[in-house]
């Protein structure tokens, strides 16, 4: 997996912590981070890293809403993601909805946990906005850490089918907005 | 040279005599003169004062000795054409070890010739010769320009030199000749013995490597390339697809040369030689033993195109050279089966690429660390450098919520906090001009920092975990214990969790 950061991002933001991957269940020496200096070099190198179909994913992280972003750019990614298979992740921080031509579009936002007094799983509200393939939806997941996937929130059924496998959208680039 | 500088700069040659002076001991003395200057007897060391009085035209210029020592480095990297193996002798003096390479340049006056006479297009005077031993080479271009001297007749060549080509210390050259001695060939007459007492080991060795009985390494400049392959052009390249053609052809004899050692390259350098004396040099480094001539010529045409400030061909260039700085073992790996070997190899590429592109600072792996301190547990070191490491992450308790955040703030950020009890979690916090109020808080987990390390004890950070109403869940610490370390301890942001 590549995670690209920019800059900016990792002030204002600050950086990811190999430490938090391994709390959330994701081996961190199977991370690759980039730190490029503007959106211009992060989207180059993400063209370049999604031609090499040896990685998993490609997440990339855009701040707010740089000119060279547009649709024209986000068509090549796609492309370049179909081509080789790879999953690429479009993280817009602090961005206003553009049109994109991403296959789907979610916003994320965390969600409140269960009103019991144990500190629990991270839980996520996750908004379908937009989805190429087929209809949109809204769900409340909770990530396991343990087995790595998202499940229903729900303390009775807890171990009842999950809704959203992680990366359940295959070789398909989504932008994700994460809001506030 | 130093007014050869100078005269190379200005277009209209002053018809003045030109010396350089320079201060010392609080005299302006000469430090250098130019061949007008000397035909009037004006020579290096001698008072300003005194070279006015003799000459009354004169052009003076302060000397700058850093300007001359960049000018010297610069030419020494152009004569790495002829050797890898030159070295800067002096404040104006190159040493060139070029055996076993004057066969390429037509044999030694040939090449001796093609030296100069190179230099010489470029502006300076040169004195040259070559001999069996580079302090006999030294004293002959110093003082017998154009002298070959074969191995074995270095003592012959030099006998008749005066005693300063032997390189000792002002004193006691001084002393020699104040002794009589006036030629290399005369203090050589003396015994070994009498010189020893006198002048001490040194100034022996000196002269027996002077007259080629002995001989003392030089240290090249740079590090020796462990393979390199170079093409000449006898007609300056300027076109850039053809430069890339060249590399590309420079690769596959490189990766020729190290498939015979069954080595790849782990450093690379491509160096431009320009036509008119310019060198630049491109290094990349590799993630893993490289040897296919098309990834090294893609990973330099990544670099290439990534250079803020292009390689200007100028009227172009007519040497350019591909060298393997270092190499390494590279094993010929077997494929299991079903495993997809192919991944690690693109993965490896692809880091290469990155990093030619963009510096390898700024792709990163991270490696544990042995220490509890949340922000040091785990660092980023550059993916073409991660050394082999040990340790492993430490493993997280089945079950748990994450206890560490997913992004850590590269500072932690004060923030103002309104606490129920001075020990418990914070009620409210102010963070980033956004008030947050705390719906539920998970704490503390205390960690205190690692008084053997440090020389200043630092305060133990109590951590909470915290979400507030909207569910986000932040890091937050206080810095210090409440009426121990500190009466009023600040609050920080130090994460961010999922």
């Amino acid at each position: 997996m590549l995670w690209i950061v920019q800059d900016f991002s990792a002030l204002e933001y600050g950086m990811p912590v190999p430490t938090g991957f391994a709390e959330l269940g994701i081996d961190p020496a199977h991370l690759l981070m980039l730190r490029a200096a503007n959106a211009e070099d992060a989207l180059r190198a993400s063209i370049d890293a999604l031609s090499c179909y040896g990685l998993g994913a490609v997440i990339l992280e855009i701040a707010g809403n740089p000119k060279v972003l547009d649709l024209v750019a986000s068509r090549r990614l796609v492309l370049a993601a179909q081509h080789k298979n790879v999953t690429m992740f479009l993280l817009r921080q602090g961005a206003v909805a553009e049109p994109s031509a991403a296959q789907t579009r979610w916003q994320v936002r965390s969600h409140r946990s269960a009103a019991t007094d144990d500190w629990g799983m991270p839980r996520f509200e996750a908004e379908l906005v937009r989805n190429r393939q087929g209809e949109t939806g809204h769900w409340v997941m909770e990530w396991s850490c343990d087995d790595g996937v998202f499940r229903k929130p729900d303390n009775q059924a807890a171990h009842s089918g999950f809704v959203v496998r992680a990366h359940a959208d295959g070789s398909l680039a989504a932008a994700m907005r994460i809001a506030g | 040279m130093p007014t050869d500088r100078l005269q190379r700069r200005c277009a209209s040659p002053d018809d003045r005599p030109l010396v350089l002076s320079i201060k010392s001991n609080n005299a302006r003395i000469l430090y250098a003169v130019d061949r007008k200057a000397a035909q009037l007897h004006l020579t290096p060391g001698m008072a300003l004062a005194s070279a006015r009085a003799m000459v009354r035209e004169l052009s003076v210029v302060e000397a700058d000795e850093p300007a001359d020592a960049k000018l010297l480095a610069t030419i020494a990297d152009w004569c790495d054409r002829y050797t890898p193996f030159v070295s800067i002798d002096g404040v104006d003096g190159l040493l060139l070890d070029v055996t076993g390479a004057t066969h390429l340049f037509g044999g030694e006056p040939a090449m001796l010739q093609a030296v100069c006479t190179a230099i010489t297009r470029q502006g300076f005077t040169v004195r040259a010769a070559i001999a069996g031993t580079a302090a006999a080479a030294r004293a002959l271009a110093r003082y017998a320009h154009a002298t070959i001297a074969a191995p074995g007749t270095e003592a012959k060549a030099v006998a008749l030199l005066p005693v300063a080509a032997l390189n000792l210390d002002t004193a006691d050259t001084h002393a020699l000749r104040r002794a009589g001695l006036k030629t290399i060939a005369q203090v050589a007459g003396r015994t070994r013995g009498e010189l020893t007492a006198r002048f001490g080991k040194e100034m022996v060795f000196k002269l027996d490597r002077a007259l080629g009985l002995s001989e003392k390494p030089i240290s090249p400049r740079h590090i020796l390339p462990d393979y390199m392959a170079e093409h000449r052009f006898a007609e300056p390249v300027v076109a850039e697809d053809f430069i890339a053609g060249s590399i590309l052809s420079l690769a596959q004899s490189l990766c020729h040369l190290l498939e015979e050692r069954g080595q790849g390259a782990r450093k690379l350098e491509a160096s431009f030689f320009r036509s008119d004396g310019q060198v630049s040099c491109i290094a990349l480094e590799t993630a893993r033993p490289l040897r296919e001539p098309k990834i090294i010529a893609r990973l330099f045409r990544e670099r290439l195109d990534a250079l803020s400030d292009p390689i200007d061909p100028g009227f172009g260039f007519d040497l350019i050279r591909l060298s393997a700085l270092h190499a390494e073992r590279l094993v010929p790996e077997s494929v299991g089966l079903e495993a997809r070997p192919d991944d690690d190899k693109e993965i490896a590429f692809l880091i290469d690429r990155l990093a030619a592109r963009f510096g390898s600072h700024r792709i990163l792996t991270f490696q544990p660390q042995d220490t509890h301190i949340p922000e040091g547990a785990g660092v980023a070191v550059p993916a073409q450098h991660a050394p082999e490491t040990k340790l492993d992450w430490e493993p997280r308790i089945p079950g748990e919520a994450p206890r560490r955040p997913l992004r850590m703030l590269t500072k932690p950020e004060p923030i103002e906090v309104m606490a129920q009890i001075p020990d418990g979690p914070p009620l409210r916090f102010r963070w980033r001009r956004a008030l947050h109020a705390v719906a539920r808080a998970e704490g503390p987990e205390r960690i205190a920092m690692e008084w053997w390390k440090n020389q200043k004890p630092q305060p133990t950070r109590d951590y909470f975990r915290v979400e507030d109403e909207g569910g986000r869940r932040f890091w937050l610490y206080r810095d210090g214990l409440y009426g121990r370390e500190h009466f009023a301890p600040r609050w920080y942001v130090h994460g961010l969790f999922a």
